[in-house]
């Protein structure tokens, strides 16, 4: 469970405030729903949660997954050799085993990644749950070449908005949805200060804990989230530098497929063998975070300022804009002064896996950074495996260095 | 060559009676020769991506996606070239065909050459995508996306209005390659085109409604292939078509079946889902005792004519849309039932490929909306690389017609 997980790495006593409210939360949720509340699901980074905020529900980003029991119970809904998060989920709700898997109303689908796609619908068809599509276009680029893509999400945002209102029989109107866009950019703004902590070698606090603090905030009501953030924040203030030793380890990079909350595997690894995890492109880390799209001021419409948020920040392989890709990743690696590349790929995630080779080969031209191509999926057969070749790869990082 | 001394042919029945599928089958075979002897460019597309503004330009459209593996999987049984499609980056757990296109791709095999990469991004075929990225990639060739939005009827005003315009682009993407321009007159043209081929296959598949069932599987098999590209040829392929209807007619007109049917009233059977490399099991269908009455696999490319009056673009747009693999999963079942009701089967496969995202993962939701709308015994195939198979899928059909037919 992502409580456990916390307090593994709950060295400093940092997130043990944030540990209790992610205990207190599915009480919270529980007498929520008793007064009418509803908790909408979703899995994919691209929905925009200030909609469903603003409709005065609850968001929860379906990522408690990662564990390899759940698994075969989902072969009913889907076969085995589907994108395991998304398995591991239905499994989860099938038995009932994840509360948060459990718990949700009706589900918020985008048409990034077929099987989280497909399986969302199966959901939505199979127990009468309902399902907010959204179209998600993905032939659009930086340069605007396609400004077609920007009034079509713009009226699907529209769409989404006017359905979940619907939903929750409140008609959303824009002061709501500023408002939501208001508490989320808050919360984006503190979780960009905390991933960028680990730019310098004496860090307060490490990338995985970041993470760990990401994934606590798909779930705990995101005005509680934020108060657990500036307490965080007040923590991480009070440490000085020069107090906290230099970190010496390999600087690695994660790019790659959605990690779930319980997907710690291949992480433990990874620190095990000495290597620092500073940053990473991940949809469930911070690719989403870096750009700053204001609530207040240019924009007269806030759907204006979502679509500007969401369909031209950084584009997940789902979209086929590589070389924004390609450039977006090599300037965090730049700057995060990276010395190796993981890439991590769910077994069955062909999107980040097409990119793969286009990806190595960049960061070993450009900058010289050599990969490690993880693939994986929850079974834990691979793990002795995975161990050595990580354990290798920094062993190589480090001879270089 | 007779169509049975082909390697991966050898051990298929055929119907010779059929005169004009033997130049189908020519057709299909000598497209390479074609392409070149044309001088046109040829744009590659996935197996559903329409060909209309392809051809409206003036360049061929070719769908490796079904080509490649039928010549280099099926018939030469070149199945080491999948490893060469995972060298170029593709996964190994990728879904058979893909791997074997991009292996004849990457590897300079492909029996057709491509100028260009083209094709759309529409709901659940991301794997088809990153394997024309790959191919493009590797072999150096220009490559454009185009976009098909998602299907909800309450979108469909700027849906059709973003796919207009993601079609014009497409039209000048085409333009820069080939040096043609595209004029409403050639595209209307186009339509009109494709629009013969659909009437061809939609009159092939009705006959396959009546009680003796004058075309075999096999042979109906490649008849729907061929709609995917046209075989570079629209309008050979309509002539070779009409050929065929006319003979199929003269056997209907003498109530005669396809002569493979070993039973007086054989089972009939609906294909649904995933195209399939195992051809033998066209065959298996009627040595057991069945008789295929129709097949989804490329159902989306002739569901219905495109309008040809009013604004072409605009018909072409909102014929694209509503083309039933383009729905979700639950609306494209229900989409496709009253096609599979018109054809009377009385069981249904559905077929599902190993690796691709497609049909397997969600073989299960099909097959509970299948039986809950039609009441119909449903079988459920599985398969990997061609004569992988055969033996499992050999005795699963056995089982299934002779527990449906007692």
């Amino acid at each position: 469970m992502t409580v456990e997980i916390i307090n593994e790495v709950n060295k400093n006593q940092l997130l043990d405030s944030l540990k209790r409210s992610l205990e207190e939360e599915p009480k919270k949720i529980i007498e929520a729903k008793k007064s009418g509340k509803k908790v909408i699901g979703y899995f994919c980074p691209y929905v925009p949660e200030e909609l469903i905020i603003a409709a005065g529900m609850f968001p929860v980003r379906l990522v408690t997954s990662g564990k390899p029991g759940p698994v075969p119970l989902a072969e009913d809904s889907s076969k085995i050799n589907n994108y395991p998060s998304v398995i591991s989920c239905a499994g989860e709700k099938k038995t009932n085993s994840d509360f948060y898997n459990s718990t949700f109303d009706a589900i918020c689908v985008t048409s990034a990644h077929c099987d989280i796609r497909k399986i969302q619908e199966y959901r939505g068809g199979h127990s009468n749950l309902p399902v907010f599509p959204l179209g998600l276009p993905r032939t659009h680029n930086r340069f605007r070449t396609r400004p077609q893509a920007t009034e079509y999400f713009e009226n699907e945002l529209s769409l989404l908005s006017r359905r979940l209102g619907e939903f929750c029989g409140k008609k959303i109107g824009y002061r709501d949805i500023l408002k939501a866009m208001a508490l989320c950019n808050k919360i984006r703004e503190k979780m960009r200060f905390f991933y960028e902590y680990p730019l310098k070698e004496r860090s307060p606090i490490e990338w995985r804990e970041v993470l760990q603090i990401t994934q606590a905030g798909f779930l705990i009501n995101r005005f509680d989230f934020l108060k657990e953030l500036e307490k965080i924040e007040v923590i991480l203030k009070q440490k000085r530098a020069e107090d906290i030793p230099f970190d010496s380890r390999a600087r690695l990079m994660i790019v790659g497929s959605a990690i779930a909350t319980d997907d710690d595997a291949f992480l433990d690894i990874i620190s095990q063998a000495g290597g620092n995890v500073v940053t990473d492109c991940t949809c469930t880390g911070s690719i989403l975070l870096r750009k700053r799209v204001p609530a207040f001021g240019i924009m007269e419409n806030p759907i204006d300022s979502l679509v500007e948020r969401y369909l031209y920040n950084f584009p997940c392989p789902y979209i086929k804009d590589l070389p924004n890709r390609l450039d977006r990743m090599l300037k965090i690696a730049r700057n995060y002064r990276v010395h190796g590349l993981i890439y991590y790929n769910s077994k069955l995630c062909d999107t980040w896996r097409a990119d793969f080779k286009n990806i190595e080969n960049t960061f070993y031209q450009e900058l010289l950074i050599p990969t490690l191509f993880i693939e994986t999926d929850y079974s834990l057969s691979d793990v002795e495996t995975l161990k050595r070749r990580v354990e290798d790869f920094i062993d190589i990082i480090g001879g270089r260095l | 060559v007779k169509l049975s001394e082909w390697p991966g042919f050898n051990e298929l029945r055929f119907d010779t009676d059929l005169k004009a599928f033997d130049s189908l089958m020519s057709l299909f075979f000598n497209s390479a020769e074609r392409t070149r002897a044309s001088g046109k460019k040829v744009v590659a597309k996935g197996p559903l991506s329409p060909v209309e503004p392809i051809y409206a330009i003036g360049a061929l459209a070719y769908d490796p996606y079904t080509h490649e593996p039928i010549v280099h999987g099926a018939v030469n049984q070149k199945l080491k070239l999948t490893e060469k499609a995972i060298d170029a980056g593709l996964s190994s757990n990728s879904n058979p065909w893909t791997l074997i296109m991009v292996g004849a791709i990457v590897s300079g095999k492909n029996a057709v050459p491509v100028d260009a990469y083209s094709t759309t991004c529409r709901y659940g075929n991301d794997q088809l995508l990153d394997s024309w990225q790959i191919m493009a990639r590797t072999t150096k060739a220009p490559l454009h996306f185009w976009e098909i939005p998602r299907f909800d009827t309450e979108s469909e005003k700027w849906a059709i209005k973003y796919l207009v315009k993601e079609l014009k682009q497409l039209f000048e993407w085409l333009t820069f390659q080939t040096g043609c321009k595209i004029t409403d007159q050639k595209l209307i043209q186009s339509i009109k085109h494709s629009n013969l081929l659909k009437h061809d296959l939609m009159e092939i598949t009705r006959m396959l409604q009546i009680a003796k069932v004058p075309i075999s599987a096999l042979e109906y098999y490649f008849l729907q292939a061929m709609i995917s590209d046209y075989s570079q040829d629209p309008e050979k392929l309509h002539e070779l078509y009409r050929t065929l209807i006319w003979e199929l007619k003269e056997r209907e007109s003498k109530l005669l079946a396809a002569p493979g049917l070993v039973r007086e009233k054989p089972l009939r059977l609906f294909f649904v889902g995933d195209e399939i490399q195992e051809l033998k099991l066209w065959n298996s269908i009627e040595d057991y005792g069945g008789v295929l009455v129709g097949c989804d696999a490329h159902l989306s490319l002739y569901y219905e004519p495109i309008k040809e009056d009013g604004s072409a673009i605009e018909n072409l747009a909102r014929w694209i849309w509503r083309m039933p693999c383009n729905m979700p999963t639950d609306e494209m079942v229900k989409a496709i039932i009253p096609f599979i009701k018109q054809q009377k089967p009385d069981a249904i496969i559905i077929s599902s490929v190993v690796g691709s995202r497609y049909t397997p993962e969600f073989e299960s939701f099909t097959r509970e909306i299948i039986k809950d709308e039609l009441g119909l015994p449903v079988l459920s195939l599985e398969t990997v690389l061609p004569l992988n198979n055969i033996g499992v899928i050999d005795c699963k059909i056995r089982d299934f017609i002779k527990t449906n037919t007692y």
